[in-house]
């Protein structure tokens, strides 16, 4: 292929700049192009008006056109694979769009190749390492980044962490060479707080935007002011399905290049009627398409690990019965889920079993999982698709002020995101859990964003770092709901990082320096105060990871008897202090997973604590914040632990009452029970708690108890007893107790003081 | 603690057959007596409560209605507060529960005026009833769709019905709860026209009264107090409607004799014996009372009687409370004395 027909490439360049009004930087920027064969090997390229023939033969090689050195077989080998995905036929379509408009929608399906190809693409065109500049694709997933870092590094034949690098939370794999970054979107939205105009990059790629995590719709907002202050940067936003509309009009009618899936058709079956027990209902689908379908493996989706594994373990069992009655194929059984260990989510890619005997029933495979096997990961071979209808979505609401995760209908649109992984191999069916009825009538027709269903405070807090002072009119894609924002900047209030005009102060502005959230940070910011730095600094970070206890479904009550080994009578937060010590004690060291094992302790978790526990030391380090303990024998040792873990969360508090069992939380009059795997010995009258889980009951989870006292002392103004006039009267009461029981021992003290002077 | 799904959806069951769920039935057998509490800390233990405040805590109970009864004009009678009693049992509704969704219908800024975030907001130029963002994105938006300004409801999936299935559970429950009212309706015409026949006034008079302090007993042995605290309430208007006429004139009783006392005292002052016997609630649990009290003798021994056996499953006549629904309905013989 020669050059582009100029008639073309003209009439593109013209429709585009009457419609798009980014495009008035371009003449300017035509001058600065670099052509700069020498150097880079990139022959004959240049900035931003490249076709795909030069850049495919810039990759044929023989030389590595981005560091010279000599490209090996491997690279060869996979540069075969990449010229088959879809995208690489519209390559030249994509780099016209590319190069005439400074913000393009790009959607592909999953399994389009848009994640590894698009930023190469753009690479080859827009030359950031000639520039001094970088090119960022952010991701919603830390794994995501990680993952597709690795196989971009291995595709462009260069070393992860050189020319192509990640930086999630807690790590950063780049260096000064690196010109493409895959990150998480938080991450670039932590740099925008040092960097607002992003200087950095000259291309910024919002991928996966269809999943509108928060921090991808605080970007979206931001890019959208950053692009009109900087004509030079380039925008693609990427996503997998096909609601691209939205992304367009709001980003002031955007051009759209879509690249079709290669999918098959998918065929839809519903129930005739709905469903009592839709586990149960889905396991006897399994079994019957293992029983009675063509070969194929199958994909049923539900909601969390607990009833994934309770899935799994059934279908084996049923399956082998299966098989001895009738002679049905072996059937593999896998889980799929966030918080399994990466090896075991590898099993996902094995093959199907092989048939008992040969030209027998054929084997099959059962990938049981999340919705993360709903857009973010494609299994090859999949036929049947098992739908119910639920996921597990997280929630906030201002008005009880509680963020959970809770089992929901899903939306129409994932439901048809599900059924198409039945299509990607060949024509597939997909079997859903409910009547046709139902899914018309019941169902969404889009999920809403995460930007509704979290709380907002540590947003509220990026915003204000990022200088955006007008909340209220911030160009949300989906605003939040204004009670949300209220409660957000209430809270952070209450906390000391914005005063009453919503100015950031000190501690708030040292607070978004940590990647933690609000409570957490001034917690950590404010342990020197409590001789305990240290200790605090230690349960953040376990706070941070997942739960570092292991409770196997068949070792339950000894699972339970170890954790009773650590446990602390006054709750949860002393008790994972004190796993942390032991872990880090020589005898655990010696061979840290065979004391995991043992203990029935997470290791992985532990090591990432003691990781995250790493980072945040810098942090507190940078910004002068002393680390210290007190001394272990001193009587206050744990009091001073518990008042700094108060100094945090005092707003998550609740209250014993006394006519009834359970507890009440402190100005929300939630009624709430303590979580069965406290180890909160003594009933205490009040408790600090971590986290608020709506399930069958109301629970409050990892709790620790606290004097009324100390809330008094420590949150003046939130424990303002005139304000807990009109709520729940034990509340009042205990507060009224603690403030009279303050009072006499200040009178004592003042006493005891003046009659030391005498 | 959910057994629904277990149970077959068409049998009508579902709303009866709560003899596993024990734990559940405790707490809403005491959510009976406690839904007074439920609006009243929002707004009747303010003695200044807006005109309009009051509407808030109707709107309130008709939403709570609304949201489980479609169709259903919520009455404001006795029969009323059965119907939500009979609904949160039937659908295992737990105390929390209630407190959860009487929580979640409060908008704070209505709730909170001088919440500090809502003063920043407005700082920034937010006014109440407007929505976030941007003003060009508001525009395209309500092109779009309707954005609304209430955070995202929160429903908690109890059990693991399929799509569909509670929608259709919710239908059934509503369903059986109409046949019980239904079944209670033609109980009381029954009742009021048999009593009506045998029963002089006198006597009505005084079985209303031994009705009444079996409830109150049994109220203070469920709330763990004893019967005193509820005869000497610092708000006589405040107690359970149900004996709310039983304990005002308790008092009023108390405060005669004291002034009697008192006029035997040269040092009397007339002033405070009219002040002494001027009893009177907020308005609200006033009217609530002469409601009650307008009432045929007969129908306000009925109230007093159902309360009894719905609650605590007693019978006054047996004279002791039985085990369940069930128990009552087989083994005690019917409502009115002379059954027994």
């Amino acid at each position: 292929m020669s050059e582009e027909p100029v008639t073309k490439k003209l009439k593109a360049d013209d429709g585009a700049s009457k419609s798009n009004p980014y495009l008035a930087h371009l003449e300017n920027e035509k001058d600065s192009t670099v052509s700069n064969e020498n150097a880079t090997g990139i022959s004959g390229i240049i900035r931003h008006e490249s076709t795909a023939a030069q850049a495919n033969k810039a990759e044929d090689g023989p030389l590595n056109p981005f560091n010279g050195k000599s490209l090996s077989q491997k690279y060869f080998d996979i540069l075969k694979v990449r010229r088959n995905l879809p995208v690489h036929l519209q390559r030249d379509e994509f780099l016209k769009m590319f190069q005439s408009t400074q913000i393009m929608v790009f959607v592909g399906e999953t399994g389009s190749g848009k994640t590894t190809q698009i930023p190469q693409f753009v690479a080859y065109d827009d030359l950031p390492h000639i520039q001094g500049k970088q090119i960022a694709c952010t991701q919603p997933r830390r794994v995501a980044a990680m993952s597709v870092a690795k196989r971009v590094a291995d595709e462009m034949d260069v070393k992860l962490g050189e020319e192509v690098g990640y930086s999630i939370r807690f790590e950063d794999k780049t260096s000064s060479n690196t010109f493409l970054k895959y990150m998480t979107d938080g991450m670039l939205l932590r740099e925008a707080m040092t960097d607002p105009l992003l200087q950095r990059y000259s291309c910024i790629i919002l991928d996966e935007a269809h999943e509108r995590t928060l921090s991808t719709d605080i970007l979206m907002g931001l890019i959208k002011q950053v692009a009109s202050r900087r004509p030079d940067l380039k925008i693609i936003v990427m996503s997998a399905t096909l609601d691209a509309e939205k992304f367009q009009s709001y980003f002031n009618d955007a051009p759209l290049l879509a690249v079709p899936g290669r999918t098959h058709p998918v065929e839809i079956y519903y129930t005739p009627e709905y469903q009592r027990d839709y586990l149960e209902a889905a396991i006897r689908t399994v079994l019957q398409i293992h029983a009675s379908e063509a070969e194929g493996d199958i994909l049923l989706f539900l909601t969390g690990e607990e009833e994934i594994e309770d899935a799994c373990r059934k279908i084996s069992l049923e399956a082998d019965e299966l098989i001895r009655e009738s002679n049905c194929g072996p059937l593999s059984v896998y889980p799929l889920y966030g918080s399994l260990p990466p090896s075991q989510q590898q099993k996902i890619f094995d093959p199907a079993p092989a048939p008992f005997t040969p030209g027998g029933a054929p084997g099959r495979k059962v990938v049981v999982g999340t919705n993360i096997a709903e857009t973010s990961l494609t299994i090859d071979g999949i036929v049947y698709v098992v739908d119910p209808g639920f996921s597990k979505q997280k929630v906030y609401n201002p008005r009880i002020r509680v963020e959970s995760l809770l089992v929901a209908p899903i939306s129409k649109a994932s439901a048809q995101q599900r059924a198409g992984r039945a299509g990607r191999t060949r024509p597939g069916k997909c079997f859903r859990l409910y009547t046709e009825d139902a899914f018309k009538k019941e169902l969404n027709e889009q999920s809403y964003p995460e930007i509704l269903r979290s709380n907002l405070a540590n947003t509220v807090l990026e915003l204000k770092k990022l200088g955006i002072d007008d909340l209220v009119h911030f160009d949300f894609m989906d605003p939040p709901a204004p009670e949300t924002m209220m409660r957000a900047l209430e809270e952070l209030n209450f906390l000391g990082c914005i005063d009453d005009d919503g100015e950031l102060t000190p501690l708030g502005r040292m607070a978004s320096e940590f990647p933690l959230d609000p409570m957490l940070a001034v917690m950590l910011i404010k342990s020197p105060e409590f001789y305990c730095s240290n200790e605090i600094l230690s349960i953040t970070a376990l706070l941070s990871v997942p739960n570092v206890f292991v409770r196997p479904n068949n070792a339950r009550k000894a699972a339970d008897e170890m954790k009773g080994v650590f446990s602390h009578p006054d709750g949860d937060h002393l008790t994972l202090l004190n796993v942390y010590h032991a872990f880090k004690s020589p005898e655990a060291q010696l061979n840290p997973s065979q004391w995991c094992y043992d203990h029935f302790l997470s290791l992985r978790s532990l090591q990432s604590a003691d990781n995250v526990r790493f980072q945040l030391k810098r942090i507190m380090e940078r910004n002068d914040l002393s680390l210290v303990s007190t001394p272990f024998e001193d009587k206050n040792y744990y009091n001073n632990i518990r008042k700094s873990l108060l100094s945090g969360y005092f707003m998550q508090v609740a209250k014993r009452m006394s006519s009834r069992k359970g507890y009440i939380t402190v100005k929300d009059n939630q009624e709430v029970l303590i979580h069965p795997s406290t180890v909160i010995a003594q009933d205490s009258d009040w408790v600090l708690y971590n986290e608020f889980v709506l399930t069958t009951k109301n629970y409050i989870r990892t709790v620790t108890a606290i004097k009324p006292e100390w809330l008094l002392e420590l949150a003046p103004a939130y424990y303002d007893i005139e304000a807990f006039k009109k709520g729940n009267v034990d509340v009042r009461m205990g507060l009224e107790a603690a403030k009279a029981k303050a009072d006499r021992l200040k009178k004592s003290d003042s006493k005891r003081s003046k009659a030391s002077y005498k | 603690m959910n057994k629904h799904p277990g149970r077959p959806v068409a049998s009508g069951n579902v709303f009866g057959s709560d003899s596993e769920e024990d734990a559940s039935e405790n707490v809403s057998k005491k959510h009976f007596n406690r839904l007074a509490e439920i609006g009243p800390v929002i707004s009747s233990s303010e003695p200044e409560v807006r005109e309009d405040d009051e509407d808030d805590d109707v709107d309130e109970e008709e939403d709570y209605m609304s949201m489980v009864l479609p169709g259903h004009e919520p009455e404001k009678d006795f029969d009323e507060i059965n119907r939500e009693e009979l609904l949160s049992k039937a659908q295992g509704l737990t105390k929390e529960d209630i407190s959860l969704r009487t929580n979640l219908k409060r908008s704070l800024i209505e709730r909170e005026p001088e919440n500090k975030g809502l003063k920043m907001m407005k700082l920034m130029g937010f006014k109440p009833g407007s929505s976030l963002g941007a003003a060009s994105t508001e525009s395209q938006l309500n092109k779009d769709q309707a954005r609304s300004n209430e955070p995202i409801v929160i429903e908690i999936k109890k059990g693991r019905g399929g799509i569909g299935y509670d929608s259709a559970l919710r239908d059934e429950v509503n369903k059986s709860v109409d046949v019980a009212i239904e079944k209670q309706k033609e109980s009381k015409e029954n009742f009021l026209s048999r009593i009506s026949e045998s029963y002089s006034d006198k006597k009505l008079s005084s079985q209303i009264k031994s009705a009444q302090k079996v409830a109150l007993d049994l109220d203070a042995t469920a709330d763990g107090v004893e019967p005193e605290t509820i005869y000497e309430a610092e708000d006589p208007f405040s107690v359970n409607i149900i004996y709310r006429s039983l304990v005002c004139e308790h008092q009023l009783n108390k405060k005669v004799r004291e002034l009697r006392r008192n006029m035997e005292n040269p040092s009397f002052d007339t002033n405070i014996s009219v002040e002494l016997l001027d009893m009177k609630g907020d308005d609200k649990s006033q009217k609530e009372l002469e409601e009650f009290q307008l009432l045929e003798k007969s129908h306000q021994l009925f109230r007093v009687l159902i309360y009894l056996r719905s609650v605590y499953f007693y019978c006054m006549w047996c004279g002791f409370s039985y085990n369940d629904e069930n128990d009552l309905e087989e083994n005690c013989p019917g409502m009115l004395e002379q059954d027994h």
